[in-house]
């Protein structure tokens, strides 16, 4: 299991103190697409005011974040294979488990490869307000990074959108 | 102290991506209202969350944010407690079987592959139309829009109907909570996603009290002939919504072909 397995993302966290040195800690582990009910744990734990608390809490956390199963990003997409390519939105298919966006790269020798990149569910969008014609964009390039398939050529995982003006849309938290 | 503290949370976070707090459950703020009946008024779009509370979108200078997104000091605590898994109890002979489904998951789990999550792993309603003499249950799944007409006639099951996702229910009031029992389930289905599979004997008694703007959803499974005992779910709360539902988006699967490891697919309900 790798950090991108679990869309690890420093910020998605909250904290709620329960006395002056007790507090409660809610671990979720977040897919990309998808959350899990085994994926969820709850502990409570005393910090001690020492790093023996930290200690405490991130065997919990790695231990249950090992529990766990792989899900589709990591079951489909190679962590290891980051990329970064840019064209033009040539289709967005608005579907569920996952949207679907095509975008037509074009090659240095002027070939055009039309790449399908995956991303999350249209539940997500709808909650983010991004609708599909906001994915198809106006026909100007955009920037895509994410990962690549295990097996398929020219087919990934998004995490973020870029537009020419320097607006982006992040999708994956890693 | 507080900045260690942080530090250490934030250190932590590095191994796993969310960290939240209890949800409140807290009660409604208006006034439970009631029908000319005298029940409580269950009409209304109710967001249970779907089981994407962790989506906590951010609006950041033009761009979005739609997962991982750093979340201003300010922001409420997140509702999004997921407490362990819930499992039912099977009876012994049952229990490899089951061990095996769930083994074998990404190539059993019928949801996986966009049909009916069926009761009670649908959850509760996204929707809810009551009428004198009937209540109807609308769906906003992952897989698509489902719905459930529940009489409360004091009339009994259909007969004669074949075996659905959802089932044949009758509704009641229990004071003032609303009694659905549902039978004649399709046992294709499974009661969680970990290989609880049923017969076509379940039955699904849900329980449905609103209060003010919250309305509590609580589903018990009996079925005696695989089940050691009736699996009772912890409640649900869904917050009464302005957001009307709209239709789903068609659910096409296609990874499944393609994945390169066949443990637990997760799924959101």
């Amino acid at each position: 299991m790798t950090r991108e397995d679990l869309a690890v993302d420093p910020f998605f966290f909250e904290r709620e103190f329960r006395g002056r040195d007790r507090f409660r800690v809610v671990v979720r582990t977040v897919e990309m697409g998808y959350t899990k009910s085994h994926a969820d744990y709850s502990a409570e734990v005393s910090l001690m005011r020492t790093w023996k608390g930290l200690a405490v809490i991130a065997g919990a956390m790695a231990a249950l974040a090992a529990a766990r199963g792989h899900h589709s990003v990591s079951g489909v997409f190679d962590s290891e294979r980051p990329f970064e390519i840019n064209g033009v939105v040539a289709e967005v298919e608005w579907i569920n488990p996952h949207i679907y966006l095509h975008l037509a790269v074009t090659e240095e020798d002027g070939s055009v490869t039309r790449w399908q990149l995956e991303t999350a569910p249209t539940a997500f969008m709808r909650k983010a307000g991004i609708s599909k014609a906001m994915l198809e964009g106006d026909g100007t390039p955009v920037t895509v990074t994410g990962i690549e398939s295990h097996t398929l050529p020219n087919v990934g995982w998004i995490r973020r959108i870029t537009f020419e003006d320097g607006r982006y849309f992040q999708i994956s938290a890693s | 102290m507080t900045i260690r503290i942080q530090t250490a949370l934030l250190a932590a976070a590095v191994l796993v991506p969310g960290l939240s707090l209890a949800q409140d459950g807290a009660p409604g703020t208006i006034a439970t209202p009631r029908t000319a009946e005298g029940h409580p008024d269950l009409n209304g779009t109710w967001d249970n969350g779907s089981g994407i509370d962790f989506v906590r979108p951010q609006n950041i200078d033009g761009s979005i944010c739609v997962t991982g997104c750093p979340q201003p000091e300010s922001a409420p605590p997140s509702n999004a407690v997921r407490l362990p898994p819930e499992r039912p109890a099977y009876r012994l002979e049952f229990v490899d079987k089951v061990r095996d489904l769930e083994a074998r998951q990404v190539e059993e789990d019928p949801v996986l592959r966009c049909l009916n999550p069926g009761l009670p792993r649908i959850g509760p309603p996204d929707k809810i139309v009551q009428i004198p003499g009937q209540i109807v249950f609308l769906y906003d799944d992952v897989n698509g829009n489902y719905f459930r007409i529940i009489p409360t006639d004091g009339r009994g099951y259909r007969p004669n109907v074949e075996e659905t996702y959802l089932g044949d229910s009758v509704g009641y009031w229990e004071g003032d909570t609303l009694v659905v029992e549902t039978v004649n389930l399709i046992d294709e289905t499974w009661l969680t996603d970990d290989g609880s599979f049923h017969t076509g004997d379940l039955r699904v008694v849900e329980r449905l009290t609103r209060t003010g703007d919250t309305l509590e959803w609580q589903a018990t499974s009996h079925d005696p002939a695989v089940l050691a005992e009736p699996w009772q779910q912890r409640p649900r709360i869904a917050h009464l919504t302005d957001q009307e539902l709209v239709e789903a988006a068609p659910c096409i699967e296609r990874d499944l072909p393609h994945m390169q490891d066949l443990s637990h697919h997760d799924n959101v309900r």
